[in-house]
């Protein structure tokens, strides 16, 4: 899963796969901004097949914690 | 469904009036889905059943109350098992609260913000996460004659259609980026049930005070709905487009 989810935040946010790492954190990072965080939603919902809610969507800060989201979710 | 299709259409407030006529419009591209939300889930059957009857397949419907949150989520776990695109979305629940101000009660004046303000931006927030996988998508909210001319006993109503103006505008800046348009419909007096209790004589007055010297149809509001969800309305976003047939309400 965190490979898969690396993947996808190197690829919205359009950075080097090294430069994802956990502390990478939202509004920290030039390319993660509101904008990009709803396509970094709208990718993890797509390939994960999953719905996350608004909390979930506000609480997820940084990669670190992206990784816990999404896991909640899979494990659901 | 069909092998055909490639792209969902969901609209809420689908089992009669301008709901219903979007559906129908809709339905006959065979590549669409046409999804159908409604409250009362005898009314939206029914209403779905004409469409199969008519042959289109692609015609699936869902019972949810667009002001309760958990159903709305369950709204979009269904859309989203579907596994297509989302094209088009139009909020065509809702009903009209006729009061004097000295007679407005309270609860009901929450009722009409949930049903038009709240409803449309949950809705909105969950149908744009969708669209924006494709960076593309259609949004539309409908007003209503009232929002910017007002009417007498209708300052709930009025009040809640017009906030959906400063929501659309909002949302096709705040959602323009991801090819998502947003815009609004606000329709004159249409032949629906939420006109049906208008004394004839009423009726009459307001058909003189049209442009055109008529009141309109559903399908003449759903014609305008499904021009926003097509290819050819790529470059219109952030309007409110008035089908009131050139309404003049005089205060």
């Amino acid at each position: 899963m965190n490979e898969k989810l690396r993947n996808i935040f190197a690829s919205v946010l359009d950075i080097p796969l090294e430069e994802v790492t956990d502390e990478l954190a939202y509004g920290q990072h030039d390319k993660w901004d509101s904008m990009s965080h709803m396509m970094l939603i709208a990718d993890i919902e797509s390939n994960f097949d999953i719905m996350i809610d608004t909390d979930d969507i506000i609480d997820m800060s940084s990669f670190a914690k992206a990784q816990e989201i999404v896991a909640k979710y899979e494990s659901e | 469904m069909t092998n055909s299709v490639n792209h969902i259409v969901v609209i809420t407030g689908a089992s009669s009036g301008i709901g219903l006529a979007v559906a129908k419009k809709a339905a006959l591209n065979e590549q669409c889905v046409v999804i159908m939300v409604a409250k009362n889930e005898e009314k939206l059957v029914a209403a779905k059943s004409q469409l199969v009857a008519a042959g289109y397949l692609n015609v699936e419907h869902f019972t949810a109350d667009i002001t309760i949150n958990e159903q709305v989520t369950q709204l979009f776990k269904f859309i989203q098992k579907i596994k297509l695109p989302v094209y088009g979305f139009v909020h065509c629940a809702g009903t009209m609260y006729e009061s004097p101000l000295l007679m407005t009660r309270d609860h009901l004046v929450d009722e009409q913000y949930h049903q038009h303000v709240k409803s449309a931006i949950m809705l909105a927030q969950g149908i744009s996460k969708i669209m924006a996988r494709n960076k593309s998508g259609s949004i539309v909210f409908i007003s209503s004659v009232v929002a910017q001319q007002g009417s007498r006993g209708q300052s709930v109503y009025a009040a809640m259609k017009s906030a959906l103006h400063g929501l659309t505008a909002s949302l096709a800046a705040e959602l323009g980026t991801m090819n998502i348009r947003v815009n609004a419909v606000a329709p004159g007096v249409i032949d629906t049930a939420l006109v049906a209790h208008i004394p004839d004589e009423k009726k009459q007055q307001l058909i003189k005070n049209t442009a055109l010297g008529r009141i309109g149809q559903p399908e003449e509001v759903a014609d305008v709905i499904n021009f926003l969800f097509a290819e050819e309305s790529r470059f219109i976003t952030g309007q409110v487009i008035h089908v009131d047939g050139g309404l003049k309400l005089g205060l």
